[in-house]
């Protein structure tokens, strides 16, 4: 974690050109300073150098920000705003701690051994007493008004049985080639096990055996992004250690968001002094996400010559934390045209941010949902009947956006296009 | 600090969520692209002309300054409030009014960005060609009110070329239409050309009217190389005197080029004196000729490399060296003083002389880039503000920069205006006298001196810039 004068010096970088005011995808539905990284940047240097107080109002500004890194790939001072913000975010909580319901949430949730599990396993047999289904959607909606959640939004009904539930240990391909361990997330554990069910069948196929320990857990992502340092660090330090005993090579997750988590974030939580530093270097340079390493079996092979009769329309949607910050775009699209029976179409902006940004879209929903409306149009364009993305958030943010403008297109995950086109 | 029935009487003005007093916000308002700061007392998101006229009336009434602010990209510190006051924040008033094909005019909101309105013209073949660099954020409205220019000034001119009137609420509150809708008019003085450049010092503008053209058929680029500056300036005369007017002619000095080379790696010759875009647009016959002339007579200058561009993709990545240059400079020093002195044509490499000599002498490290086609150059004063001295000797190579640009017969800002940064060095340009008649132009407008005080005439703390 780094100090204030740190940030501060990062902070003071921002020559207040203006330039991120034109990629901002918050900025650009508010039309306000304090929303646009130059902005956040001048308060974060006037709050330090002790202009201004960590106040109500700082954590807001703060809070709307979707870090989704837009401003720091076409800063041309090469100032990562995003990384600023969010350190920001965690000096914040250092000092005046997190607010209730996160902390609920992230500490006695995420953390806790069984809780969460407990708890959501309760709440598949419940939901129907919370939650009443849409007709005609696979969706849910809230029966009565939540402290946190709008009741507009569409919750994806709970899973009877999580992925891991069903799937832990190994699971041996029938001639194998390679061997790899699986790193579910929550939305592909409890809300879509059909995610983790498709790259596992589509791993044994390809000879890989799959390694899913028990023990993992949530990422951290999320309490991470809201600068909650302490329930991430807790969180690595568990994931690490369910990975490390059977000596993998490889370990994927098929969440962008994970995977960027897992990959570049869990080094910075660990100081240079922590001696499980080593341990989270080694962890974090196995990891990658499924669609760059299911490219090399579809990379070069074109499947394209099984004859289908009658081709989908699909669309990919670029997750910021694949495109940005892993810096993956070019796998997904080739895997996406490879596939028989798939006419794949390029939207506009495909790398637009979908507004979804952790817990900005529960803070800031009305606003999340004017970003989206910006994504959804380029969408329609292209005419597709699928859009395809690979990352939890935007899955969950696009089926939403879809269900609130009443459009009849799917929104899937690519290791189950993936897997589905090419069960054959 | 600003009373509470003030604030009250502007919340009933435009409603209570469009007036915003907290600390935090008004922090996010302190500054520009100058990075000075001034801290406002209330920042103000008005709607309409209606909104805006009701809190200038109220302004003269009680005395609190206003500043108009677009999106805030100015380098001259046009837009900070130097005394306080109510920054009136004009980015939401963004609606393009009108795009009319049959009489080639625009009409809009001073919010609206200017890219946008390129990119809405160019839809149906029309062309706005004032492009400041910062045309992705900056506004029209402040466009017109700074007098930006671009490096297609070459050919095309600047904003004030494409004004062709404005709805204004002046300092003291009434509404007033300047200009025309048509291409001629001569019917009293001519206010718009007044207000163009004036630095929201004279009024609001609340609407615009701008000329647009047929958007140009094809487009060349292409690069060139050159031992010496001097070899490069006699490149730029030469195209001039042989009747072609390029779009656009940048240039990078040596330390630019060595600076961007560092930065990029894009194999140019650290060596060079010199770097040239040159840009020409119009009908794909012509533009195909006039690219082949200027390319010989490139290599008649003992050009070092020409290249042109065979696609839109090949220029883009000509002109890389160009885009970069601003941020590879500031890996010299992290300080960058910018000015934006002109100078005739033939006065280029002359200037670039003298320039190099300031610098020396004071052991400053100076870079120039700009727009060679119209003797805009921007000379870039690179210190550290950390070294004890450094900032004072810039300020004193500033001042000597600018007595060789008026010995040459240049000027003292070709696009960025006075502002507050280059407001103690007015009057070598403008003498006593005229600055005398601009402060009297400025009471006839504002007797209250309320709309965006400290601007352009030296006085006071302002004027030292800091």
């Amino acid at each position: 974690m780094k100090t204030l004068p740190e940030v501060l010096e990062e902070a003071r970088q921002c020559v207040k050109c203006g330039t991120c005011m034109a990629q901002c995808p918050v900025y650009i539905e508010t039309l306000e300073e304090p929303l646009v990284a130059r902005g956040k940047l001048g308060l974060i240097e006037a709050v330090s150098e002790g202009d201004g107080e960590l106040s109500k109002r700082f954590g807001k500004i703060l809070s709307q920000c979707l870090l989704c890194g837009t401003c720091a790939e076409n800063c041309p001072n090469g100032i990562r705003a995003d990384e600023i913000i969010r350190e920001a975010r965690s000096l914040l909580v250092k000092e005046k701690g997190l607010s209730l319901p996160k902390k609920a949430i992230f500490k006695y949730l995420l953390d806790s051994e069984h809780l969460l599990n407990l708890l959501l396993k309760g709440a598949a047999s419940l939901q129907h007493l919370f939650l009443k289904k849409i007709p005609e959607e696979s969706g849910l909606r809230l029966r009565f008004p939540a402290p946190v959640l709008d009741q507009r939004r569409l919750i994806p009904p709970l899973a009877h049985d999580s992925f891991l539930d069903l799937h832990t240990g190994w699971v041996r391909a029938e001639k194998e080639t390679m061997r790899v361990g699986l790193f579910v997330g929550c939305v592909s554990n409890y809300l879509f096990p059909r995610i983790g069910r498709s790259t596992l069948d589509l791993f044994l196929r390809h000879g890989v055996s799959v390694y899913i320990p028990e023990s993992q857990r949530c990422c951290g992502l999320p309490a991470f992004g809201s600068g909650d340092e302490e329930t991430p660090l807790s969180l690595a330090r568990k994931n690490i250690e369910a990975f490390e005993e059977e000596g993998l090579e490889n370990i994927v997750a098929p969440c962008a968001s994970c995977a960027s988590m897992l990959k570049l974030d869990y080094p910075l939580l660990f100081d240079e002094s922590d001696p499980f530093r080593a341990r989270a270097l080694a962890f974090s340079a196995k990891v990658t996400d499924a669609s760059k390493f299911l490219a090399q079996f579809f990379g070069q092979e074109t499947t394209k010559d099984r004859k289908s009769p009658k081709a989908i329309r699909v669309t990919y949607h670029d997750p910021c934390h694949l495109r940005r910050k892993l810096g993956i775009f070019k796998e997904p699209r080739d895997l996406l045209k490879t596939l028989p029976g798939v006419e794949y179409v390029e939207m506009r902006e495909a790398n637009r941010c979908c507004g979804q940004g952790g817990s900005f879209n529960i803070a800031n929903y009305d606003l999340s949902l004017k970003i989206l409306g910006r994504k959804i149009q380029p969408i329609e364009e292209t005419g597709a009947d699928i859009v395809a993305t690979a990352c939890s958030g935007c899955l969950l943010q696009l089926m939403d956006g879809f269900h609130q403008q009443g459009l009849k297109k799917e929104v899937r995950h690519l290791v189950e296009m993936v897997d589905q086109a090419t069960i054959l | 600090m600003m009373d509470k029935g003030i604030i009250q009487g502007i919340k009933n003005i435009v409603g209570k969520e469009n007036v915003v007093e907290d600390k935090e916000t008004r922090i996010c308002y302190s500054y520009d692209a100058t990075n000075l700061k001034y801290l406002p007392d209330l920042v103000v998101y008005p709607f309409n002309r209606e909104q805006i006229s009701a809190i200038l009336k109220l302004a003269n009434e009680a005395r609190f300054p206003v500043i108009p602010r677009g999106a805030g990209t100015g380098f001259t510190g046009g837009t900070l409030p130097v005394g306080g006051g109510a920054v009136l924040v004009l980015t939401k008033m963004n609606k393009i009014l009108q795009i009319d094909p049959e009489n080639l005019l625009a009409v809009v909101e001073p919010g609206v960005v200017t890219f946008d309105l390129q990119k809405e013209v160019e839809k149906i073949g029309l062309f706005y060609p004032p492009d400041p660099a910062s045309l992705k954020t900056s506004t029209i409205g402040g466009n017109v009110a700074e007098c930006a220019g671009g490096p297609r000034a070459v050919k095309y001119g600047v904003t004030k070329d494409y004004v062709l009137g404005l709805e204004v609420v002046l300092p003291t509150g009434e509404i007033v239409s300047t200009g025309v809708q048509t291409v001629k008019s001569v019917v009293g003085y001519d206010l718009t050309k007044l207000l163009v450049g004036s630095e929201g010092t004279l009024g609001v503008i609340t609407k615009i009217i701008l000329r647009l053209l047929p958007l140009p058929k094809s487009k060349r680029t292409m690069l060139a190389i050159f031992p010496t500056i001097e070899a490069a300036a006699n490149t730029v005369s030469q195209v001039i005197r042989s009747k072609i007017i390029p779009t656009t002619l940048e240039f990078m000095d040596n330390p630019c080029i060595r600076c961007v080379e560092d930065y990029l790696h894009l194999g140019l010759p650290v060596e060079a004196g010199a770097l040239l875009i040159i840009e020409v647009d119009g009908p794909p016959e012509v533009v195909a000729q006039d690219i082949q002339e200027i390319q010989k007579i490139c290599q008649a200058n003992q050009a070092i490399e020409t290249k042109v561009a065979r696609d839109n993709q090949e220029a883009e990545e000509l002109w890389k060296a160009r885009r970069a240059v601003s941020t590879a400079v500031v890996k010299l020093n992290p300080t960058k003083i910018n000015e934006d002195i002109t100078v005739p044509r033939s006065k280029v490499a002359e200037i670039l002389r003298r320039v190099e000599a300031i610098g020396k002498k004071h052991n400053l490290i100076i870079v120039n880039f700009g727009h060679a086609g119209d003797g805009n150059i921007h000379v870039n004063i690179m210190i550290d503000k950390r070294r004890p001295g450094e900032e004072e000797r810039a300020h004193a190579a500033v001042k000597e920069v600018f007595e060789a640009t008026l010995e040459l017969g240049g000027t003292l800002s070709g696009e960025h205006g006075i502002g507050i940064t280059k407001a103690p060095y007015v009057y070598m340009e403008l003498g006593d006298m005229g600055l005398e008649v601009m402060k009297r132009i400025k009471k006839a407008f504002d007797p209250n001196n309320i709309l965006n005080p400290g601007k352009i005439f030296p006085e006071g703390k302002a004027a030292a810039g800091h």
